[in-house]
């Protein structure tokens, strides 16, 4: 015969026990009525714990979910993570736009040249290309950002927020950065390689 | 299962796309199941409701970490008792009482509206709401860390395993919880006990801090 074990009690209710030894359990509760009324008692409590009384779920909690993360706010080290990857990627089509001496970067010179010194029309020339220009390189960047959606999941994070409707600053902002970094770096390319040619065009 | 695991799993990934009306639905399905277990283990329902919107919050931004081949509710129902506890840690030095006697109108602002599930016969009804109210008043008075696993274990039929990973605790604490937590309501509910009657209960430090295995 077993002796009596409230745990054991616990477990055949919750079906917790194995099968021979529930067996053993029920023969001793037959025999010993201070188990048989404990085990009624667990049954009688685990009828109702499932269902006990709760509050009424609050309105506007995906509302309020959305809204956090429209606005969300990353950690310093993310930030700064995520400047130098956009940067770094800015730099680097810069670079690849600027050995293929991409005209994009001669005619911001003659735009910036124009705005300062030239005439309107000069200006005015100059921006429209320079639009062209750009569409042109924002196909290229979109081309990029797409390849880069396959890559690692920091990419495909952004590729994910890029493409999701929760356009935020940061990622203006982050656009804005890839843009300077390519123009600068391909500026300094672009001058330097004009120079070590001896002559400079226009 | 499967068909709705798929469906789930689709949902999911449209989260991770930053689909606006798929984190709606996901927030939607989940919602009611993280406030009342957050609620369960803190007892109010203000910070319950910001704290399911943290969890939400949390979840979404990390969900290109979630394991598609798991499942997703013990995945955030992790992310809500983590908060849920931390919130419990920063607030410490309060007692943690739940208040669940919609009887008493008294004290209105932190007491939470109850729904109670109608009985299956009418006149059933007032009575098994009476005992439950009472048992949820028994529940109240345990600690917080006894609460979450009778909650985990009863309301969303989590298996001890399934309450292990999503507590981060061993089995053996869990069985250990659970056990000590059947122990004291059964004694509370048939009167071997005391119960205690308006006073909060007494904070024994133990919180959510581990007992020896």
């Amino acid at each position: 015969m077993r002796h009596c074990d409230e745990i054991a009690n616990q477990e055949f209710l919750l079906g917790a026990l194995a099968p021979e030894e529930a067996a053993g359990l029920e023969e001793h509760l037959r025999g010993c009525a201070a188990c048989a009324r404990q085990v009624d008692e667990y049954r009688a409590l685990f009828a109702e714990l499932p269902d006990l009384p709760l509050p009424a779920v609050p309105e506007g909690i995906a509302d309020g979910v959305l809204k956090a993360l429209r606005r969300r706010r990353l950690a310093p080290a993310q930030v700064a993570g995520r400047s130098l990857a956009v940067a770094f990627s800015g730099g680097l089509v810069g670079l690849l736009l600027a050995l293929f001496r991409h005209p994009l970067f001669l005619f911001f010179g003659r735009l910036t040249h124009g705005f300062l010194i030239g005439g309107s029309a000069e200006f005015l020339r100059g921006l429209r290309v320079l639009l062209h220009d750009l569409l042109d390189m924002t196909v290229l960047l979109h081309a990029l950002i797409g390849a880069l959606t396959k890559v690692g999941p920091l990419t495909q994070q952004m590729g994910a927020a890029a493409r999701s409707s929760m356009l935020d600053p940061t990622i203006v902002l982050s656009f804005a950065l890839f843009l300077a970094t390519a123009l600068l770096i391909g500026r300094i390319v672009g001058h330097l390689g004009r120079e070590n040619l001896g002559h400079a065009k226009h | 299962m499967g068909e709705s695991r798929q469906g789930e799993s689709a949902l999911i990934t449209r989260c991770r796309e930053g689909d606006s009306d798929a984190i709606r639905q996901l927030v939607r399905q989940y919602e009611a199941p993280i406030f009342h277990l957050i609620w369960r283990s803190i007892g109010n329902v203000e910070d319950a409701r910001d704290l399911t919107q943290e969890t939400f919050v949390k979840a979404i931004r990390a969900i290109a970490t979630f394991d598609l081949d798991r499942p997703f509710r013990n995945w955030i129902f992790r992310i809500a008792t983590n908060l849920a506890i931390d919130h419990l840690r920063r607030r410490r030095l309060r007692t943690v009482s739940i208040d669940v006697d919609p009887g008493d109108e008294a004290h209105g602002s932190m007491r939470a509206p109850l729904l109670i599930d109608p009985g299956d016969r009418p006149d059933e009804t007032h009575a098994r709401a009476r005992l439950s109210e009472r048992l949820a008043r028994l529940v109240a008075q345990l600690p917080p860390d006894y609460r979450t696993v009778v909650h985990l274990r009863h309301h969303d039929q989590l298996s001890y395993e399934e309450i292990a990973q999503v507590l981060g605790i061993p089995l053996g604490t869990v069985k250990a919880r659970l056990h000590r937590a059947h122990h004291r309501l059964r004694a509370l509910w048939t009167g071997e006990e005391e119960e205690e009657s308006g006073t909060p209960p007494p904070i024994d430090g133990s919180g959510f801090a581990e007992e020896g295995e």
